[in-house]
């Protein structure tokens, strides 16, 4: 749904650039600014996947374990955090740019998808485990097989809600030089300018809808193909 | 051969396994049978490394179970637990396969064997084996647990109280499944429950642990009518006679001779099977007041007859079973 309305709005805007009522932001064009974005969300997010399967997983094995409270109690301080506070704060230490901007996505995209795997992770059923360890899986053969495929449709629910949210704080990050749809809208904001603030806006909205549907739609070919057993 | 030698487990101050000398031999379901808290499951659980001895060695063969790989060790040794363990995201086939795909046979003999072995627990690949674990009954997931456990034929099956969270009806059925498996089988089993019928039906042999220690260790018939102290006689039960003639066919005590022909015929609507045990003839000579049955195989042939004299002088005897 919001794919077709998504593509619709970019073919309209491309074809008959003149059905906009409102000027369009001088400084770029829509689809350059939506690229920017994209990059910027992909980018961070795709890093805060690593790093929060990466921490996930480690802190959920024997020799991690003893970091799993610490891990945990930090996460949540974290998410307390509104994510524009995250990125003003990223000014002081790395400055002004795309760089710090970069940078506070990933470390505020790390939280949900740490945050799920540990559950998932330490969801899988302990005689699931306890098959897997007795019928000969190495460790990391069980966590490949087993594990992982297991989670799997929390740890993309996680990436889902980190990507989703890194859409709209990536349009804050305008506010710190990031560029991005966030441009316009700031532009608009400053300038009273309804028509930049929209353009901005929409796509920015869209942008996070279609993202949203699109991981729905993984996470439910995942659900789908298996149910978990009671346990 | 599994070879326990001195065997000591210690879970921080309290001492699970105390001193186990134990020798378990091929080919012989070996029960481990003891209240909760008895360190049976632990016992267990040293032969394939999931647990490690505090003291003392584990001999599989001869051979010290700490020289090989964990894993290697456990490929070849058979692994069946209570809560079953199937994966869920894999169909039953792929369970099924776990074992023989970890050591790395080729595609063409795998989909063989699982065949083979579903088709051994009665649970045809064609017809289950793109299942998933949620579609089966309590009792199917049980028998795909069993084949997985022999799908690269190992020579010892480890068994943690495998049946216990099958109904009761269904267990006797998978229980009498087993034993026919086992016999062809002949792996070495061992066995976990805390179900004294359960050990009496299965077990070649027994061993009864109490509090981490050994209490007696014998064949189960002897085990029957020989306990070693009170406390072994007490976890048996009063009713170890009936449980010792629970164990042995009715054909054992068959005599070719029966009353004169006149009473065949009589007889012969009232015949039980030759392979009914002998305590579900004890029942039928008290509930029917006979003293005299005939035996019939499965083709509904006389084959013999059972008098209510051998079956009590068996009884008080304490022969055991051939």
């Amino acid at each position: 749904m919001s794919l077709a309305g998504f593509g619709g709005v970019l073919a309209l805007l491309a074809a008959f650039p003149g059905l906009w009522p409102w000027p369009l932001y001088p400084r770029a064009s829509p689809l350059g600014l939506l690229a920017q974005h994209l990059v910027l969300v992909g980018l961070s997010s795709l890093v805060a996947l690593a790093i929060g399967l990466g921490l996930g997983i480690a802190v959920t094995r024997r020799w991690g374990q003893a970091f799993l409270p610490l891990a945990r109690t930090l996460t949540s301080i974290g998410q307390t955090f509104p994510p524009t506070a995250v990125l003003i704060l990223m000014v002081p230490v790395l400055g002004f740019g795309l760089g710090p901007a970069w940078v506070a996505l990933a470390l505020y995209g790390i939280l949900p998808v740490f945050g799920n795997t540990v559950e998932a992770l330490l969801a899988v059923p302990s005689a699931t485990r306890d098959a897997a360890q007795g019928l000969g899986f190495r460790p990391g053969q069980a966590l490949w097989q087993v594990e992982l495929p297991l989670s799997r449709p929390f740890i993309l629910a996680g990436v889902r809600t980190s990507t989703v949210v890194n859409v709209g704080t990536a349009a804050i990050g305008a506010a710190i030089g990031a560029g991005g749809l966030g441009a316009p809208i700031l532009s608009g904001l400053v300038t009273q300018n309804n028509g930049f603030l929209a353009e901005g806006a929409i796509l920015a909205g869209l942008l996070a809808l279609t993202l949203d549907a699109g991981f729905g739609l993984l996470g439910a070919s995942a659900e789908v193909r298996f149910k978990r057993q009671d346990p | 051969m599994i070879t326990f030698e001195g065997v000591s487990r210690r879970f921080g101050a309290t001492a699970a396994l105390a001193g186990i000398d134990l020798t378990l031999a091929d080919h012989e379901l070996c029960i481990l049978l003891g209240p909760s808290g008895s360190g049976k499951s632990t016992l267990l659980r040293l032969v394939n490394r999931l647990l490690e001895p505090t003291s003392g060695r584990i001999l599989v063969d001869g051979r010290d179970v700490r020289s090989y790989r964990p894993e290697a060790l456990r490929r070849n040794i058979g692994y069946v637990i209570q809560s079953v363990g199937l994966f869920p995201h894999w169909k039953v086939r792929d369970n099924v396969a776990t074992v023989p795909r970890l050591l790395g046979w080729e595609r063409g003999r795998i989909s063989a064997r699982v065949e083979e072995v579903m088709d051994l627990v009665g649970l045809p690949a064609r017809t289950f084996g793109g299942r998933y674990p949620h579609e089966l009954s309590g009792g199917e997931a049980q028998r795909v647990g069993v084949a997985r456990a022999l799908a690269s034929d190992p020579p010892i099956l480890l068994m943690d109280e495998p049946f216990s969270a099958v109904d009761p009806l269904g267990r006797h059925r998978i229980q009498g499944e087993f034993l026919e498996i086992q016999r062809r089988l002949k792996k070495a089993v061992v066995f976990v429950t805390h179900d004294v019928d359960e050990a009496v039906r299965l077990g070649d042999r027994i061993a009864l642990l109490k509090e981490g220690r050994l209490v007696q260790y014998d064949r189960t018939e002897v085990l029957l009518e020989a306990p070693a102290n009170p406390f072994v006689g007490e976890f048996l039960g009063q009713d170890r006679t009936l449980k010792r003639l629970s164990r042995v066919p009715a054909s054992t005590l068959a005599r070719a001779a029966g009353p004169g022909a006149g009473a065949l015929a009589a007889g012969a609507a009232a015949a039980l099977a030759e392979d009914l045990d002998l305590r579900l003839v004890l029942s039928h000579f008290l509930g029917s007041g006979t003293d005299i049955v005939p035996l019939k195989n499965r083709q509904e042939r006389i084959t013999g007859w059972l008098h209510r004299r051998d079956l009590e002088a068996w009884a008080r005897s304490g022969a055991t079973a051939p």
